[in-house]
């Protein structure tokens, strides 16, 4: 029992030095070992930062409508607890996308926001993920919350595709696929796999804590229970 | 003491050390957009921590109800 556990936590120590030793590189590529891109300058670099988080904002909801499915499948508040986690980690990443893709657009289109499509459903989606969160603080009773934010988050998935192609079905402003150095593209494959590691630790965290909480929470009653009935 | 053209140029490259960085105006757009990053992940991070807090005070509070009742009742502080 004592060498499982230390094994696992062995385990999660090399997890969190790899996960850091990537970040480590991943930040210090981007600001030094990136070339300077010739047309936008300087700015081009928080296209970096910016399609990592694009990316784990759409990984986000696509987790929450999985386990929302299985939540509905199995009704156990375990998928629930890994869609709200999800859906929390989600909604930071639509949020960064957002800030960082308006940084970036007052700098190369000279303005802060265009309702372009791209930009246009990515805003929907932050949307969705912003309902998502004010449903599920407005109901208390957790198999119900679960079941509405279940079906939430498969609705809100719908808005995914939509996102991916906006820039090849419709006519916009937003770049499809710059084409990119070799080192570029490096640098950004190093960003993209250096914040999904983070974010996914992140979300593995909050969704043990959420467990932990529904466990104590059972807990509580059950002894309110026993005393009432000592009574 | 003026300094001639090609040496503060030197002189400044040695200072930063790196050719690719040249600190134009977007340099700080950049800069403000990781910072936010960073911010908003460990605003989050910080918050999970707060979570953690209170379940352990939570948990505190169970175990010391319980230890409260077996003393209470003396078949289970027996059987304890």
């Amino acid at each position: 029992m004592g060498n499982t556990r230390s094994r696992i936590y062995a385990g999660q120590c090399l997890a969190g030095a790899l996960v850091t030793a990537v970040l480590v590189a991943a930040i210090v590529t981007i600001g030094w070992l990136a070339p300077r891109e010739s047309t936008m300058g300087d700015v081009q670099r928080v296209v970096y930062v910016h399609v990592a988080v694009a990316w784990f904002s759409l990984v986000g909801v696509i987790t929450a409508a999985l386990t929302g499915v299985m939540y509905l499948l199995r009704r156990n508040l375990v998928w629930d607890h890994w869609a709200q986690a999800s859906a929390e980690v989600g909604w930071i990443c639509a949020s960064l996308t957002l800030i960082s893709g308006s940084l970036w657009a007052r700098a190369a289109w000279g303005t802060w926001w265009v309702w372009e499509p791209r930009l246009t459903s990515a805003f929907v989606l932050w949307a969705i993920y912003s309902g998502y969160h004010i449903l599920r603080n407005n109901i208390d009773q957790p198999h119900r919350r679960a079941r509405v934010a279940a079906v939430v988050a498969i609705v809100g998935a719908l808005d995914v595709p939509l996102v991916i192609m906006a820039t090849r079905l419709f006519r916009g402003i937003h770049p499809v696929a710059p084409q990119m150095e070799p080192l570029m593209r490096l640098v950004l494959l190093l960003s993209v796999v250096g914040f999904t590691a983070l974010f996914a630790w992140v979300l593995a965290q909050r969704q043990k804590q959420l467990r932990t909480a529904r466990q104590l929470e059972e807990l509580a009653e059950q002894l309110q229970i026993e005393s009432m009935w000592a009574r | 003491m003026t300094v001639p053209g090609p040496l503060k140029a030197r002189l400044l490259k040695g200072i930063c050390h790196v050719e690719h960085i040249q600190w134009s105006k977007y340099m700080s757009s950049f800069i403000i957009c990781y910072l936010i990053v960073w911010i908003a992940v460990t605003s989050y991070i910080a918050y999970l921590g707060a979570c953690q807090a209170k379940l352990k005070e939570q948990l505190e509070d169970l175990k010391q109800d319980l230890s409260e009742r077996t003393a209470d009742d003396p078949a289970r502080s027996h059987a304890a």
